[in-house]
Protein backbone atom coordinates (compact mmCIF):
# COMPACT_ATOMS: atom_id res chain seq x y z
CA UNK A 1 0.00 0.00 0.00
CA UNK A 2 1.37 3.38 -0.99
CA UNK A 3 2.30 5.60 1.90
CA UNK A 4 2.68 9.34 2.12
CA UNK A 5 6.14 10.53 2.97
CA UNK A 6 6.10 13.10 5.73
CA UNK A 7 8.29 15.94 4.58
CA UNK A 8 8.44 17.97 7.78
CA UNK A 9 7.79 15.36 10.43
CA UNK A 10 10.53 13.19 11.74
CA UNK A 11 10.19 9.52 10.96
CA UNK A 12 10.32 6.77 13.57
CA UNK A 13 13.31 4.55 14.11
CA UNK A 14 17.02 5.14 13.57
CA UNK A 15 17.75 8.43 11.93
CA UNK A 16 21.49 8.20 11.53
CA UNK A 17 21.98 7.44 7.87
CA UNK A 18 25.76 7.93 7.77
CA UNK A 19 28.68 6.51 9.69
CA UNK A 20 28.85 7.37 13.38
CA UNK A 21 32.64 7.56 13.14
CA UNK A 22 32.60 9.93 10.15
CA UNK A 23 30.00 12.16 11.82
CA UNK A 24 32.07 12.27 15.00
CA UNK A 25 35.27 13.04 13.12
CA UNK A 26 33.56 15.93 11.31
CA UNK A 27 32.44 17.32 14.67
CA UNK A 28 35.98 16.95 16.04
CA UNK A 29 37.42 18.82 13.03
CA UNK A 30 34.89 21.67 13.42
CA UNK A 31 35.35 22.04 17.20
CA UNK A 32 39.13 21.71 17.12
CA UNK A 33 39.26 24.35 14.35
CA UNK A 34 37.23 26.71 16.56
CA UNK A 35 39.66 26.01 19.42
CA UNK A 36 42.71 26.57 17.20
CA UNK A 37 41.34 29.85 15.83
CA UNK A 38 40.74 30.88 19.45
CA UNK A 39 44.34 30.05 20.41
CA UNK A 40 45.75 31.93 17.41
CA UNK A 41 43.56 34.96 18.17
CA UNK A 42 44.56 34.78 21.83
CA UNK A 43 48.27 34.91 20.95
CA UNK A 44 47.67 37.67 18.40
CA UNK A 45 45.65 39.74 20.84
CA UNK A 46 48.21 39.46 23.63
CA UNK A 47 51.12 40.22 21.26
CA UNK A 48 49.31 43.21 19.71
CA UNK A 49 48.19 44.60 23.05
CA UNK A 50 51.65 44.38 24.66
CA UNK A 51 53.31 45.74 21.51
CA UNK A 52 50.88 48.67 21.39
CA UNK A 53 51.32 49.34 25.10
CA UNK A 54 55.10 49.48 24.77
CA UNK A 55 55.11 51.59 21.64
CA UNK A 56 52.56 54.17 22.70
CA UNK A 57 53.00 53.87 26.49
CA UNK A 58 49.25 54.26 26.79
CA UNK A 59 48.45 51.04 28.61
CA UNK A 60 45.51 48.78 27.75
CA UNK A 61 42.31 49.95 26.16
CA UNK A 62 40.26 48.22 28.83
CA UNK A 63 36.82 47.78 27.19
CA UNK A 64 37.83 46.48 23.78
CA UNK A 65 40.57 44.25 25.13
CA UNK A 66 38.40 42.44 27.68
CA UNK A 67 35.48 41.95 25.28
CA UNK A 68 37.82 40.42 22.70
CA UNK A 69 39.49 38.34 25.39
CA UNK A 70 36.10 37.01 26.63
CA UNK A 71 35.05 35.99 23.09
CA UNK A 72 38.40 34.29 22.44
CA UNK A 73 38.35 32.42 25.76
CA UNK A 74 34.80 31.31 25.00
CA UNK A 75 35.97 29.96 21.63
CA UNK A 76 38.88 28.10 23.25
CA UNK A 77 36.71 26.74 26.08
CA UNK A 78 33.78 25.67 23.93
CA UNK A 79 35.98 24.23 21.17
CA UNK A 80 38.21 22.38 23.63
CA UNK A 81 35.33 20.97 25.68
CA UNK A 82 33.39 19.81 22.64
CA UNK A 83 36.51 18.27 21.05
CA UNK A 84 37.29 16.24 24.19
CA UNK A 85 33.61 15.33 24.68
CA UNK A 86 33.20 14.14 21.06
CA UNK A 87 36.44 12.15 21.20
CA UNK A 88 35.31 10.53 24.46
CA UNK A 89 31.89 9.73 22.97
CA UNK A 90 33.54 8.13 19.94
CA UNK A 91 35.98 6.05 21.94
CA UNK A 92 33.47 4.72 24.49
CA UNK A 93 30.62 2.34 23.72
CA UNK A 94 27.06 3.54 24.56
CA UNK A 95 26.74 0.78 27.20
CA UNK A 96 29.93 1.82 28.98
CA UNK A 97 28.91 5.48 28.90
CA UNK A 98 25.52 4.60 30.38
CA UNK A 99 27.12 2.36 33.03
CA UNK A 100 29.48 5.17 34.08
CA UNK A 101 26.68 7.74 34.30
CA UNK A 102 24.36 5.36 36.22
CA UNK A 103 27.14 4.46 38.66
CA UNK A 104 27.93 8.16 39.16
CA UNK A 105 24.26 9.01 39.78
CA UNK A 106 23.99 6.25 42.40
CA UNK A 107 27.04 7.38 44.36
CA UNK A 108 26.15 8.49 47.84
CA UNK A 109 28.61 11.29 48.55
CA UNK A 110 27.62 11.45 52.22
CA UNK A 111 28.96 7.94 52.87
CA UNK A 112 32.13 6.57 51.34
CA UNK A 113 32.00 3.29 49.39
CA UNK A 114 28.22 3.13 49.36
CA UNK A 115 25.78 3.38 46.51
CA UNK A 116 22.03 3.87 46.72
CA UNK A 117 19.97 1.34 44.88
CA UNK A 118 16.69 2.48 43.40
CA UNK A 119 13.77 0.14 43.90
CA UNK A 120 12.13 1.28 40.67
CA UNK A 121 14.77 2.55 38.24
CA UNK A 122 13.55 5.04 35.62
CA UNK A 123 10.29 5.64 37.49
CA UNK A 124 9.86 9.30 38.54
CA UNK A 125 10.02 10.14 42.22
CA UNK A 126 6.56 10.22 43.82
CA UNK A 127 7.51 11.94 47.10
CA UNK A 128 6.32 15.38 45.99
CA UNK A 129 2.82 13.96 45.46
CA UNK A 130 2.64 11.39 48.24
CA UNK A 131 3.90 13.93 50.78
CA UNK A 132 0.88 16.21 50.37
CA UNK A 133 -2.00 15.13 52.64
CA UNK A 134 -5.60 15.55 51.53
CA UNK A 135 -8.67 16.70 53.45
CA UNK A 136 -11.11 13.94 52.42
CA UNK A 137 -8.71 11.29 51.13
CA UNK A 138 -5.11 10.32 51.79
CA UNK A 139 -3.27 12.45 49.19
CA UNK A 140 -3.97 15.78 47.54
CA UNK A 141 -2.61 15.91 44.01
CA UNK A 142 -0.61 19.01 43.04
CA UNK A 143 -2.02 20.82 40.02
CA UNK A 144 0.08 21.47 36.95
CA UNK A 145 -1.74 24.65 36.12
CA UNK A 146 -1.71 25.51 32.43
CA UNK A 147 -3.95 28.58 32.84
CA UNK A 148 -1.35 30.38 34.95
CA UNK A 149 1.39 29.87 32.36
CA UNK A 150 -0.97 30.92 29.59
CA UNK A 151 -1.83 34.05 31.57
CA UNK A 152 1.86 34.90 32.03
CA UNK A 153 2.51 34.33 28.30
CA UNK A 154 -0.48 36.46 27.27
CA UNK A 155 0.58 39.23 29.70
CA UNK A 156 4.08 39.36 28.18
CA UNK A 157 2.59 39.37 24.67
CA UNK A 158 0.25 42.25 25.58
CA UNK A 159 3.16 44.30 26.92
CA UNK A 160 5.29 43.72 23.83
CA UNK A 161 2.50 44.39 21.32
CA UNK A 162 1.28 47.51 23.14
CA UNK A 163 4.84 48.80 23.36
CA UNK A 164 5.50 48.33 19.64
CA UNK A 165 2.07 49.72 18.61
CA UNK A 166 2.44 52.86 20.73
CA UNK A 167 6.03 53.43 19.52
CA UNK A 168 4.91 53.15 15.89
CA UNK A 169 1.97 55.53 16.50
CA UNK A 170 4.26 58.08 18.13
CA UNK A 171 6.71 57.77 15.24
CA UNK A 172 4.01 58.45 12.65
CA UNK A 173 2.55 61.37 14.64
CA UNK A 174 6.00 62.91 15.23
CA UNK A 175 6.92 62.66 11.55
CA UNK A 176 3.64 64.25 10.49
CA UNK A 177 3.85 67.13 13.00
CA UNK A 178 7.50 68.00 12.48
CA UNK A 179 8.01 67.34 8.75
CA UNK A 180 4.45 67.10 7.45
CA UNK A 181 5.27 63.74 5.87
CA UNK A 182 4.01 60.24 6.42
CA UNK A 183 6.41 57.46 7.45
CA UNK A 184 4.94 54.81 5.17
CA UNK A 185 6.83 51.84 6.66
CA UNK A 186 5.60 52.70 10.15
CA UNK A 187 2.10 53.39 8.77
CA UNK A 188 2.00 49.97 7.13
CA UNK A 189 3.16 48.16 10.25
CA UNK A 190 1.03 50.09 12.72
CA UNK A 191 -2.40 48.51 11.92
CA UNK A 192 -0.91 45.01 12.29
CA UNK A 193 0.43 45.74 15.76
CA UNK A 194 -2.68 47.68 16.83
CA UNK A 195 -4.87 44.74 15.71
CA UNK A 196 -2.59 42.30 17.54
CA UNK A 197 -2.70 44.46 20.67
CA UNK A 198 -6.52 44.53 20.64
CA UNK A 199 -6.67 40.74 20.25
CA UNK A 200 -4.05 40.20 22.99
CA UNK A 201 -5.81 42.64 25.38
CA UNK A 202 -9.10 40.79 24.81
CA UNK A 203 -7.37 37.46 25.53
CA UNK A 204 -5.63 38.95 28.59
CA UNK A 205 -8.90 40.13 30.17
CA UNK A 206 -10.59 36.79 29.44
CA UNK A 207 -7.71 34.96 31.13
CA UNK A 208 -7.80 37.38 34.05
CA UNK A 209 -11.54 36.89 34.52
CA UNK A 210 -11.18 33.13 34.19
CA UNK A 211 -8.57 33.05 36.94
CA UNK A 212 -10.77 35.24 39.11
CA UNK A 213 -13.99 33.36 38.37
CA UNK A 214 -12.72 29.77 38.39
CA UNK A 215 -11.75 29.00 41.93
CA UNK A 216 -9.29 26.40 43.15
CA UNK A 217 -9.62 22.80 42.00
CA UNK A 218 -8.60 20.00 44.35
CA UNK A 219 -8.24 16.37 43.39
CA UNK A 220 -7.49 13.82 46.11
CA UNK A 221 -6.78 10.10 45.86
CA UNK A 222 -7.01 7.35 48.46
CA UNK A 223 -3.48 6.01 47.83
CA UNK A 224 -0.35 6.96 45.96
CA UNK A 225 1.62 5.74 43.95
CA UNK A 226 -1.03 3.83 42.00
CA UNK A 227 -0.66 0.23 40.82
CA UNK A 228 -2.20 -1.39 37.71
CA UNK A 229 -5.30 -3.44 38.43
CA UNK A 230 -6.09 -1.60 41.67
CA UNK A 231 -9.12 0.63 42.24
CA UNK A 232 -8.80 3.90 44.12
CA UNK A 233 -11.18 6.52 45.44
CA UNK A 234 -10.99 9.99 43.90
CA UNK A 235 -12.42 13.17 45.34
CA UNK A 236 -12.94 16.33 43.28
CA UNK A 237 -13.56 19.78 44.75
CA UNK A 238 -14.25 22.71 42.45
CA UNK A 239 -15.23 26.17 43.58
CA UNK A 240 -15.87 29.35 41.58
CA UNK A 241 -18.52 31.66 40.19
CA UNK A 242 -19.17 30.25 36.76
CA UNK A 243 -21.85 28.30 34.98
CA UNK A 244 -20.19 25.37 33.20
CA UNK A 245 -21.81 23.72 30.24
CA UNK A 246 -19.74 20.63 30.88
CA UNK A 247 -17.14 19.47 33.38
CA UNK A 248 -15.02 16.36 32.74
CA UNK A 249 -12.54 14.44 34.85
CA UNK A 250 -10.39 12.11 32.77
CA UNK A 251 -7.58 9.68 33.58
CA UNK A 252 -5.06 9.69 30.74
CA UNK A 253 -1.70 8.22 29.84
CA UNK A 254 0.74 10.09 27.58
CA UNK A 255 3.92 9.27 25.73
CA UNK A 256 6.35 12.18 25.44
CA UNK A 257 9.38 12.02 23.19
CA UNK A 258 12.13 14.56 22.56
CA UNK A 259 14.28 14.49 19.47
CA UNK A 260 16.78 16.58 17.66
CA UNK A 261 15.88 17.65 14.15
CA UNK A 262 18.69 19.61 12.59
CA UNK A 263 19.52 22.27 15.13
CA UNK A 264 16.05 22.16 16.74
CA UNK A 265 15.05 20.11 19.75
CA UNK A 266 11.43 19.06 19.39
CA UNK A 267 8.99 17.36 21.72
CA UNK A 268 6.00 15.31 20.68
CA UNK A 269 3.26 14.11 22.97
CA UNK A 270 0.63 11.48 22.25
CA UNK A 271 -2.30 10.44 24.42
CA UNK A 272 -2.20 6.65 24.36
CA UNK A 273 -5.11 5.84 26.65
CA UNK A 274 -7.84 7.66 28.48
CA UNK A 275 -10.80 6.87 30.67
CA UNK A 276 -13.52 9.30 31.71
CA UNK A 277 -14.06 9.31 35.45
CA UNK A 278 -16.78 11.94 35.58
CA UNK A 279 -18.94 14.11 33.32
CA UNK A 280 -21.28 16.73 34.72
CA UNK A 281 -23.49 18.91 32.54
CA UNK A 282 -24.91 22.35 33.38
CA UNK A 283 -22.97 22.87 36.54
CA UNK A 284 -23.58 26.16 38.30
CA UNK A 285 -20.99 27.17 40.83
CA UNK A 286 -21.28 29.82 43.48
CA UNK A 287 -18.97 30.55 46.42
CA UNK A 288 -21.44 29.08 48.91
CA UNK A 289 -21.90 25.82 47.03
CA UNK A 290 -18.67 24.39 45.63
CA UNK A 291 -18.92 21.21 43.59
CA UNK A 292 -17.80 18.08 45.43
CA UNK A 293 -17.80 14.60 43.99
CA UNK A 294 -16.51 11.17 45.00
CA UNK A 295 -15.70 8.67 42.28
CA UNK A 296 -13.38 5.73 41.63
CA UNK A 297 -10.55 5.12 39.23
CA UNK A 298 -8.97 1.87 38.15
CA UNK A 299 -5.59 1.67 36.51
CA UNK A 300 -5.91 -0.97 33.75
CA UNK A 301 -4.19 -4.32 34.41
CA UNK A 302 -1.97 -4.03 31.35
CA UNK A 303 -1.04 -0.40 31.89
CA UNK A 304 2.55 0.79 31.58
CA UNK A 305 4.07 2.27 34.70
CA UNK A 306 5.31 5.87 34.78
CA UNK A 307 8.65 6.08 33.06
CA UNK A 308 11.20 8.83 32.63
CA UNK A 309 14.52 8.90 30.81
CA UNK A 310 16.39 11.87 29.32
CA UNK A 311 14.51 11.90 25.97
CA UNK A 312 11.43 9.72 26.57
CA UNK A 313 8.64 9.61 29.11
CA UNK A 314 5.39 7.83 29.91
CA UNK A 315 3.21 9.90 32.21
CA UNK A 316 -0.16 9.47 33.88
CA UNK A 317 -2.38 12.40 34.64
CA UNK A 318 -5.88 13.23 35.85
CA UNK A 319 -7.27 16.04 33.69
CA UNK A 320 -10.04 18.38 34.75
CA UNK A 321 -11.65 20.16 31.81
CA UNK A 322 -14.49 22.63 32.01
CA UNK A 323 -16.38 24.21 29.14
CA UNK A 324 -18.57 27.24 29.63
CA UNK A 325 -20.63 29.26 27.17
CA UNK A 326 -18.86 32.53 27.71
CA UNK A 327 -15.26 31.65 28.56
CA UNK A 328 -12.60 29.63 26.81
CA UNK A 329 -12.20 26.01 27.94
CA UNK A 330 -10.02 25.71 31.02
CA UNK A 331 -7.88 22.69 31.83
CA UNK A 332 -6.10 21.66 34.98
CA UNK A 333 -3.77 18.68 35.10
CA UNK A 334 -2.95 16.59 38.15
CA UNK A 335 0.05 14.29 37.55
CA UNK A 336 0.09 10.89 39.25
CA UNK A 337 2.75 8.21 39.42
CA UNK A 338 1.97 4.61 38.48
CA UNK A 339 4.25 1.87 39.79
CA UNK A 340 4.38 -1.63 38.30
CA UNK A 341 2.85 -4.61 40.06
CA UNK A 342 5.49 -6.06 42.35
CA UNK B 1 40.15 -14.33 3.34
CA UNK B 2 39.85 -13.65 7.08
CA UNK B 3 36.56 -14.48 8.76
CA UNK B 4 34.83 -12.03 11.08
CA UNK B 5 34.90 -13.10 14.73
CA UNK B 6 31.78 -14.92 15.82
CA UNK B 7 30.02 -14.15 19.09
CA UNK B 8 27.89 -17.06 20.32
CA UNK B 9 25.38 -16.15 23.04
CA UNK B 10 22.67 -18.08 24.83
CA UNK B 11 20.10 -17.19 27.46
CA UNK B 12 20.40 -20.17 29.75
CA UNK B 13 16.73 -20.56 30.57
CA UNK B 14 15.91 -20.82 26.86
CA UNK B 15 13.03 -18.37 27.01
CA UNK B 16 12.56 -14.75 26.04
CA UNK B 17 10.22 -13.52 28.75
CA UNK B 18 11.32 -12.80 32.31
CA UNK B 19 9.58 -11.28 35.28
CA UNK B 20 10.90 -8.43 37.41
CA UNK B 21 13.35 -9.55 40.13
CA UNK B 22 13.89 -12.87 38.37
CA UNK B 23 17.36 -14.37 37.97
CA UNK B 24 18.65 -13.90 34.45
CA UNK B 25 21.50 -16.18 33.32
CA UNK B 26 23.39 -16.14 30.06
CA UNK B 27 26.64 -17.32 28.53
CA UNK B 28 28.78 -16.38 25.57
CA UNK B 29 31.99 -17.25 23.79
CA UNK B 30 33.95 -15.71 20.95
CA UNK B 31 35.10 -17.84 18.03
CA UNK B 32 37.12 -17.42 14.84
CA UNK B 33 39.53 -14.96 16.44
CA UNK B 34 42.79 -15.31 18.32
CA UNK B 35 42.89 -14.28 21.95
CA UNK B 36 45.70 -11.77 21.34
CA UNK B 37 43.69 -9.99 18.61
CA UNK B 38 41.07 -8.84 21.13
CA UNK B 39 41.50 -5.52 22.92
CA UNK B 40 38.42 -5.60 25.13
CA UNK B 41 35.11 -7.38 25.61
CA UNK B 42 32.04 -5.63 27.03
CA UNK B 43 29.12 -7.63 28.29
CA UNK B 44 25.92 -5.90 29.36
CA UNK B 45 22.24 -6.36 30.17
CA UNK B 46 20.40 -3.20 29.25
CA UNK B 47 17.20 -1.53 28.15
CA UNK B 48 17.02 0.92 25.28
CA UNK B 49 14.24 2.97 23.74
CA UNK B 50 13.19 3.22 20.13
CA UNK B 51 10.47 5.15 18.32
CA UNK B 52 10.24 8.79 17.50
CA UNK B 53 12.41 10.17 20.29
CA UNK B 54 16.17 10.07 20.55
CA UNK B 55 17.44 6.80 21.92
CA UNK B 56 17.94 6.43 25.66
CA UNK B 57 19.86 3.55 27.14
CA UNK B 58 20.04 2.20 30.68
CA UNK B 59 22.56 -0.43 31.67
CA UNK B 60 21.55 -2.85 34.41
CA UNK B 61 24.63 -5.08 34.30
CA UNK B 62 27.98 -4.13 32.79
CA UNK B 63 31.34 -5.86 32.69
CA UNK B 64 34.38 -4.83 30.66
CA UNK B 65 37.40 -7.05 30.31
CA UNK B 66 40.55 -5.53 28.87
CA UNK B 67 43.54 -7.47 27.60
CA UNK B 68 46.62 -6.62 29.65
CA UNK B 69 50.13 -6.64 28.22
CA UNK B 70 51.99 -8.85 30.65
CA UNK B 71 49.04 -10.75 32.03
CA UNK B 72 47.41 -12.98 29.42
CA UNK B 73 43.66 -13.31 29.87
CA UNK B 74 41.38 -15.77 28.20
CA UNK B 75 38.96 -13.51 26.37
CA UNK B 76 37.38 -16.05 24.05
CA UNK B 77 36.34 -19.05 26.17
CA UNK B 78 32.82 -19.74 27.29
CA UNK B 79 31.79 -17.61 30.28
CA UNK B 80 28.57 -17.65 32.27
CA UNK B 81 26.91 -14.76 34.05
CA UNK B 82 23.84 -14.12 36.10
CA UNK B 83 22.07 -11.08 37.44
CA UNK B 84 18.82 -10.33 39.21
CA UNK B 85 16.64 -8.31 36.86
CA UNK B 86 15.24 -4.98 38.10
CA UNK B 87 11.56 -4.17 38.59
CA UNK B 88 11.54 -1.39 35.98
CA UNK B 89 11.35 -0.35 33.22
CA UNK B 90 9.27 -3.22 31.87
CA UNK B 91 9.19 -3.94 28.13
CA UNK B 92 6.79 -1.52 26.47
CA UNK B 93 5.36 -1.37 22.98
CA UNK B 94 3.76 2.05 22.68
CA UNK B 95 2.80 4.29 19.79
CA UNK B 96 5.79 6.60 19.56
CA UNK B 97 7.91 5.00 22.25
CA UNK B 98 9.08 1.41 22.75
CA UNK B 99 11.28 -0.01 25.47
CA UNK B 100 13.37 -3.09 24.70
CA UNK B 101 15.58 -5.25 26.89
CA UNK B 102 18.56 -7.20 25.60
CA UNK B 103 21.80 -8.86 26.58
CA UNK B 104 24.62 -7.50 24.45
CA UNK B 105 28.25 -8.45 23.92
CA UNK B 106 30.60 -6.03 22.21
CA UNK B 107 34.08 -7.05 21.10
CA UNK B 108 36.83 -4.51 20.35
CA UNK B 109 39.54 -5.84 18.08
CA UNK B 110 43.05 -4.59 17.46
CA UNK B 111 42.98 -2.26 14.47
CA UNK B 112 39.82 -0.47 15.63
CA UNK B 113 37.20 -2.96 14.44
CA UNK B 114 34.21 -3.44 16.69
CA UNK B 115 31.53 -6.17 16.70
CA UNK B 116 28.36 -6.45 18.71
CA UNK B 117 25.80 -9.20 19.14
CA UNK B 118 22.62 -9.10 21.19
CA UNK B 119 19.66 -11.24 22.21
CA UNK B 120 16.44 -9.38 22.97
CA UNK B 121 14.12 -10.50 25.75
CA UNK B 122 10.99 -9.19 27.44
CA UNK B 123 10.85 -7.95 31.02
CA UNK B 124 7.33 -8.08 32.45
CA UNK B 125 5.66 -7.34 35.75
CA UNK B 126 4.73 -10.37 37.82
CA UNK B 127 1.04 -11.28 37.64
CA UNK B 128 -1.09 -9.54 40.18
CA UNK B 129 -1.75 -11.70 43.23
CA UNK B 130 -4.63 -11.06 45.56
CA UNK B 131 -3.47 -9.67 48.85
CA UNK B 132 -3.83 -12.09 51.73
CA UNK B 133 -6.63 -10.98 54.00
CA UNK B 134 -5.41 -9.32 57.13
CA UNK B 135 -5.85 -11.60 60.18
CA UNK B 136 -8.63 -10.40 62.42
CA UNK B 137 -7.72 -9.35 65.93
CA UNK B 138 -9.37 -11.49 68.50
CA UNK B 139 -9.86 -10.61 72.13
CA UNK B 140 -8.77 -13.50 74.21
CA UNK B 141 -10.18 -13.48 77.67
CA UNK B 142 -7.79 -14.17 80.46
Amino acid sequence: MARFFSLWEKKKGHRQSGSRLLGGLSAVIIYSTIMLIGVVLFVALITYQFGQAEALSLGFSIGGFWIRMAIILLMIGLGGFQTVNTLWTLSVSPERKSAISIKASHLDITQSNTTKQEEFPSVPNHEYISGSPGVRLQHRLPANNESTWLFVAVSVLVLILLGVASTLTMLIANEMITNGKVNWIAAALCPVFVGGSIWACNRFYKQLLEIAAVGPSNVEVSAHPLIPGETYKVFLYQSGLLHFRRLDLVLACYEHVTYQQGTDIRTETRRVSQKRLLRVRNLKLDPGHPFEHHSELTIPDTAMHSFQSPCNMVSWVIILTAVSNRWPRFTRRFPIIVHPVS
Amino acid sequence: MQLDPLISMTILDFRTQFEADELFRWEFQIDAVENQDILAVENSVLWHTSGKGDEDIGVHFFERRVAKKNEPQDMVSLRRFETQLPKTPITYDGFILKIHWCVRVRVFLKGGKELAEEIPFRLTSPPKTEKASRPQLRVVSA
